[in-house]
């Protein structure tokens, strides 16, 4: 079962390279709000869900795609975890 | 009859009748915060007086640099009770941009909030000295508060402060109201001025074409400096009817629209397209009751026919209305969407009322049906000109013959159009570099020019890709000069510092060479079709 802290690197890794627009800017923190930072707007958001489909191999329900689910770092590697552990729980 | 209610010449006087006839009535409703009419009416009051006694002159520009908020409509009113004129700044930046806006329009007092500070921090450094820094939540004191901020207020303690009354100024109905920035084709933004008269002559025939009553609920989902506002705000206030300005970061997530269209029960809807296609897409509508939606209105780009049948199915008791009109016009054509059996683009339709539109071919002369030309536009809803560019105005605001051997200006809007048999216009394309992208309008010459900026860059392009949902994507190729090596983070950074986000291409390539046409010319046709190899 994959550790809650590579999960967030992971997402943390892509965000920065491929959604980030501006790269000179500081870290990112998990609590900083991914809206403000500009990071997700309507395409930006879609992105991110494809890429956390792809990566983990776990589908994002429309229902699930809510600020408290997206609104920072913190909450997508919270949602995906649940999604992986819930995963390898039926198999 | 109380004398005030006669008086509809101002935008203000839309809130003023409004409070007069029932000042319980909810005039707007954001993030949990409501304001009656008679509520909204006497805080625009003390933010006018504010103003006022902050040394604001008839005419002065104040800018508005916050998210949407129920303050929003005390900041505008205020400003326009002050007889000032508003200048909404996108609250997320880039900050240049807010800088250049600041300086380019000489606004010396600007109104904003705690949750921008950091902008502002970088807005400071690079705007010409500010006279007033209004928080409109509290007074997140700016550190050591930079003497270029000039005199720092928070507007919850302020207002107390104020003495009472309404200023009364001499203001009249062609004076400017407000100036909105769009994408200039030059590198710089560039603001459109608009007035009273420009604003009240679409909200007079929106009010009754739509016919909006008191008991109306409307969207508000554009920003507020995008045009569409005009019409959420002052069709709204004029109507009596109530507004819900959409927070902003709730825009992206199309279930939490749906929600939001549901829980607030709203009767009329106006956004881009792009909009109501995520919300289609995303929006898992079949879960909401969206019943209450009676018109739903859209502008700012082609509606594809394949997701306009999409929402006639989703909202089948809608009425649905596609607008026209840059911001330079207001909205100046309509068309009321009926049937959609051939696979044809709507047509962006006929004039309003007080809007005279007319297609010239080459020749100057109106086109008959089947020919293409220009859509031309004049009459009262027709803008001022650019702040403080006169040669810009003049390339678009030209003398037209008028009756009687008067002339009279004519809003040439570089948009290409035919016309049916029935008399309605159909978008065609553009004659120039602008495209729309999810909605804004974007000049490629302004990502040019930005990219040019870089040091490493020897020659730069940008191409538009069409695209079904977007509208278009946006593609730039880069020429680096012989000693740089550049990286699409680097190219990235260096937009995102000088360009709204919308602005910054999704596409970057490097080559050695642009591709030329025989006669030297640029071939973006090639770039638009392949990549480049470097």
């Amino acid at each position: 079962m994959m550790d809650s802290a590579i999960i967030e690197e992971k997402i943390k890794t892509y965000i920065m390279t491929d959604l980030a627009r501006d790269h000179s800017g500081s870290d990112l923190k998990r609590d900083e709000s991914l809206i403000d930072r500009g990071i997700i707007d309507s395409l930006g958001l879609f992105k991110l869900i494809a890429f956390i489909e792809e990566e983990f191999g776990v589908a994002v329900e429309p229902q699930e795609v809510r600020t408290d689910n997206f609104e920072t770092l913190a909450m997508v590697s919270d949602l995906v975890g649940k999604k992986i552990a819930r995963k390898s729980a039926r198999s | 009859m109380n004398p005030q209610i006669n008086k509809n010449f101002l935008l203000q006087h839309l809130l003023t009748s409004g409070a007069l006839r029932d000042p319980d009535a909810m005039a707007v409703v954001c993030r949990g915060a409501r304001l009656t009419y008679g509520q909204l009416e006497r805080s625009s009051d003390r933010m006018a007086r504010l103003l006022c006694e902050e040394g604001v002159r008839p005419g002065d520009r104040v800018g508005i640099f916050f998210p949407k908020s129920a303050e929003t409509l005390t900041a505008i009113f205020g400003i326009l009770k002050a007889g000032a004129v508003y200048v909404p700044i996108d609250p997320k930046g880039p900050a240049q941009r807010a800088a250049y806006i600041i300086r380019d329009c000489g606004i010396q007092v600007l109104l904003t909030a705690a949750k921008q500070k950091s902008l502002l921090t970088q807005i400071l450094r690079e705007a010409a000295p500010l006279r007033l820094l209004l928080f409109m939540d509290t007074a997140a004191s700016m550190e050591s508060t930079d003497s270029r901020s000039g005199r720092v207020l928070a507007w919850p303690e302020a207002q107390a402060a104020v003495t009472e009354g309404r200023p009364d100024l001499p203001t009249i109905h062609t004076d400017l109201a407000y100036i909105l920035y769009t994408s200039g084709s030059t590198g710089r933004p560039k603001g459109v001025m608009l007035s009273h008269l420009n604003a009240m002559t679409f909200v007079d025939w929106a009010v009754s074409y739509f016919e909006l009553r008191p008991k109306d609920r409307l969207s508000n989902h554009a920003p507020m400096h995008f045009d569409l506002s005009v019409f959420d705000l002052f069709a709204s206030f004029k109507a009596g009817a109530s507004v819900f300005p959409i927070p902003e970061e709730i825009t992206f997530f199309p279930i939490q629209v749906a929600q939001f269209i549901q829980d607030h029960r709203l009767t009329v809807w106006y956004s881009v397209p792009s909009a109501l296609i995520q919300l289609l897409q995303h929006g898992e509508l079949q879960r909401f009751d969206l019943s209450g939606l009676r018109s739903v209105l859209f502008a700012g780009e082609v509606f594809p026919v394949k997701y306009l049948r999409m929402l006639k199915a989703a909202l089948p008791a809608a009425k649905l209305f596609n607008l026209y009109g840059p911001t330079e016009t207001n909205v100046c054509t309509v068309h009321p969407v009926q049937d959609l059996a051939a696979d044809q683009a709507i047509p962006i339709g006929k004039a309003c009322a007080n809007a005279a539109v007319v297609a010239m071919n080459e020749n100057n002369e109106p086109i008959q049906a089947g020919e293409t030309g220009e859509l031309c536009v004049s009459g009262p809803t027709v803008m001022k000109g650019y702040w403080g560019h006169p040669d810009l105005t003049a390339a678009v605001l030209v003398p037209g013959p008028a009756e009687g051997g008067g002339t009279e200006s004519v809003y040439r809007t570089g948009d290409l159009v035919t016309i049916n048999e029935k008399g309605e216009y159909l978008f065609i394309g553009r004659r120039d570099h602008m495209i729309k992208s999810r909605g804004f309008r974007i000049e490629l010459g302004e990502i040019e020019a930005a990219l040019v900026d870089h040091p490493g860059v020897q020659e730069a392009a940008v191409v538009a890709i069409p695209d079904e949902e977007a509208g278009n994507r946006i593609k730039a190729v880069i020429v680096p000069t012989a000693v740089a090596t550049l990286t699409r983070e680097e190219i990235e950074t260096h937009c995102a510092k000088r360009l709204p986000r919308y602005m910054i291409p999704e596409i970057i390539e490097f080559c050695k060479a642009l591709p030329r046409t025989s006669t030297g010319k640029m071939d973006k046709t090639i770039l638009v079709k392949e990549t480049v190899r470097s």
